[in-house]
């Protein structure tokens, strides 16, 4: 069954792409067939073969429903659990309150698993170090967490997160039999970590369960538009990509629970050879343990039913592509392990998916710069082909062939989301969105701002490409986590080259291919503004639309993790100061 | 214990401490008095995380990799010195 639905979805793929290619060949031969004509339907081919891979993850998601493990989710909990918050160089007050939320939440339903929680800081700043430390004291004096509350730093980050966890393994591995492995932005529901644990002990050989988080929080509007996102559209492609992978499931490196043995069995990760950006640590380790789990025979599996997992995203454009440029380098750093031996079979095309997922807006951008070049590099069509013969013979038109060849693409784009909201509104899933009107609106709202902020993300993304093909590493730089409002100079000095790579483009084009201009305005335009959309991006969303559940109706752990959050926050004016506080020299933390 | 069940399916390495021993049966520091910074550090239950192999020494990326390279592979049969 499951090879059954991977090769039709290959196949399908495959055809459309091959669909789109024999359009553009046949697109091509009515003004006379050129070497540049071949090259651009071959960029075509594997551009719409990705688009198709993603809309056949659609389809599947929505024609399919997820089947959750009977009997489980009473049962009584034997092993013993460790959630671990990785910490760097975080506001402590917001991470830690997190922790916090969650403890309470748990400790709300009894929490008969008697979780742990371990802060695992790889905090460089020593003013974040202390103040991480006193906002700990605090929190376990709040919680009497004595004894499940954990702390501890390290001297050297070696291995960033990957080495931060491995760490732990090998400090109090043997102490749990699961792990929890949070982001410092991820919050769960007490109920859903009890539930994983649960499945976890009714699966002996699942190595690793990941959640789907959604995001929560999000206020700009670029931020609100990928929190809707993630809640209304993500959910059916994850079902189809739980569907898809099976056994041979995704990590994606926090809201999910391991087997701390087949952790550590699988998952000790060796520095490359060789320097950044394709040598050292891995930076993208979340793929490669899932492989190296599933090597081992392990199951990786993604429950997407679960609910009450969350996490935070970025505000702005700027942040989404900083964190963008580190997952790119380090999905290129794949093409190093995807022939690791013993890998399954799927481990290595999931490797190889995600490096398409950052070269596909290459093959997009080659297409459109030969689109544009096409005049100066063949020779223009002949139109007095016979010698003498005084009346022009002019080539046949394919308007229509290009029109639908556009509507294909296009289709391809946009109908998986349309088809996500109709079966919404069908179900009445809408409601829990605001009402169909709303939700018809916000995907036609979302439709747009994607459409004009893609061609923006597509030239971020293939500088990143190019930088880690240039041998440039992007280093480890913390995540921006805030209010992330983009001042005017920021917007510019972030998107200057953009406007002038959306300047050259239109201008080439209305030059050398005029009749192609009108066609490249909706990729050139959104470029010219750069600036002014990554501004209006950052900015505070005040708008009815891009309701989420979790903002219409916050969970328990939403609700405790606001009231720690404002009971911190209040309170860290005055009581919790940059400089740690001085703590009883018998028993109390260092400063 | 939870676990096991599990452990006939882990390929037995002898470098895994603690294999076959559930968590619970493992003497760790858990402190259960006033706030101390010993009572906060992670408890002592080691557990070994053996490397793995994770890149491919005969791989078709590798090998064209080490072609590509200066006095890589494609060297010797280029070498006419003889």
């Amino acid at each position: 069954m499951l090879y059954s639905l991977r090769s039709v979805m290959i196949v399908a793929s495959l055809l459309a792409g091959l669909g789109a290619f024999i359009l553009f060949l046949e697109f091509g031969e009515a003004t006379g067939l050129t070497w540049i004509d071949v090259f651009r339907a071959v960029l075509i081919l594997i551009s719409t073969m990705w688009l198709a891979w993603g809309a056949m993850l659609a389809f599947v998601g929505m024609t399919s429903r997820a089947r959750p493990p009977e009997g489980v989710d009473d049962a009584p909990i034997r092993g013993r659990t460790c959630i671990l918050m990785p910490v760097y160089n975080e506001n402590p007050r917001e991470s830690f309150s997190r922790i916090a939320a969650m403890e309470t939440s748990l400790r709300e339903i009894g929490d008969p698993a008697e979780i742990h929680f371990a802060i695992l800081s790889d905090t460089r700043d020593e003013a974040i170090a202390a103040q991480e430390r006193a906002v700990f004291r605090r929190m376990v004096e709040e919680c009497n967490g004595v004894g499940r509350f954990f702390y501890r730093r390290r001297e050297k980050n070696t291995g960033k997160k990957a080495g931060n966890i491995q760490d732990f393994i090998m400090t109090s591995g043997a102490a749990y039999d699961y792990a929890v492995i949070l982001d410092a932005d991820s919050l769960m529901e007490g109920e859903t970590i009890l539930t994983m644990i649960r499945r976890m002990e009714a699966e002996p050989q699942l190595g690793l369960l990941q959640t789907l988080p959604k995001i929560i929080r999000a206020e700009s509007h670029f931020g609100r538009a990928m929190q809707f996102s993630a809640s209304f559209f993500s959910p059916v492609f994850a079902r189809g990509l739980a569907m898809v992978q099976g056994r041979t499931g995704p990590f994606w490196g926090h809201n999910a629970i391991v087997n701390v043995r087949a952790f550590a069995q699988s998952c000790g990760l060796p520095e490359l050879k060789g320097a950044p950006p394709f040598g050292g640590h891995v930076m993208s380790h979340d793929y490669v343990e899932a492989a190296l789990l599933a090597r081992n025979g392990w199951i990786v599996r993604l429950d997407d039913d679960l609910e009450g997992s969350f996490e935070e995203g970025p505000e702005n454009i700027v942040d989404h592509a900083k964190r963008d440029r580190r997952w790119c380098q380090g999905n290129l750093q794949h093409l190093r392990i995807i022939g690791a031996p013993g890998l399954k079979p799927w481990s290595r095309f999931v490797f190889a998916q995600g490096v398409m997922a950052f070269i596909a807006p290459l093959f997009w951008m080659g297409f459109i710069a030969a689109s544009i070049a096409a005049p100066l590099l063949v020779t223009p069509p002949d139109y007095f082909p016979v010698p003498g013969w005084p009346f022009p013979q002019f080539p046949q038109s394919a308007a229509s062939m290009a029109i639908s060849l556009a509507i294909g693409i296009f289709g391809l784009l946009f109908l998986p989301k349309l088809l996500v909201t109709a079966r919404a509104i069908l179900s009445g899933e809408a409601r829990r969105f605001g009402g169909p009107v709303r939700v018809v609106l916000s995907t036609l709202w979302e439709l747009l701002l994607s459409s004009l902020t893609a061609p923006v993300l597509m030239m971020f993304t293939i500088r990143s490409v190019l930088e880690v093909l240039m041998r440039r590493d992007g280093g480890w730089p913390t995540n921006n986590r805030g209010d992330g409002i983009l001042q005017w100079p920021e917007a510019v000095a972030a998107s200057w080259w953009i406007i002038v790579a959306g300047c050259i483009g239109l201008f080439a084009a209305w030059f050398l291919t005029p009749e192609l201009f009108l066609w490249l305005l909706p990729v050139g335009v959104p470029m010219i503004l750069a600036p002014a959309l990554l501004r209006w991006g950052s900015l505070p969303s005040r708008g009815q639309l891009m309701i989420t559940p979790a903002e219409q109706a916050p969970g328990r752990v939403i609700q405790l993790y606001d009231a720690v959050l404002t009971r911190w926050g209040v309170d860290a004016q005055s009581s919790i100061p940059v400089v740690p506080l001085r703590l009883p020299e018998k028993d109390g933390l260092k400063a | 214990m939870a676990f096991s069940m599990a452990y006939g399916t882990i390929a037995t390495d002898e470098a895994i401490a603690c294999i076959g021993v559930g968590a619970g049966e493992v003497r760790a520091p858990f402190h259960r008095s006033g706030f101390s910074e010993e009572a906060c550090a992670l408890p002592a239950a080691p557990l070994a995380m053996p490397l793995q192999t994770i890149e491919a020494e005969t791989g078709i990326i590798h090998r064209m990799l080490r072609r590509l390279r200066p006095g890589g592979q494609s060297r010797t049969s280029m070498d006419v010195g003889a």
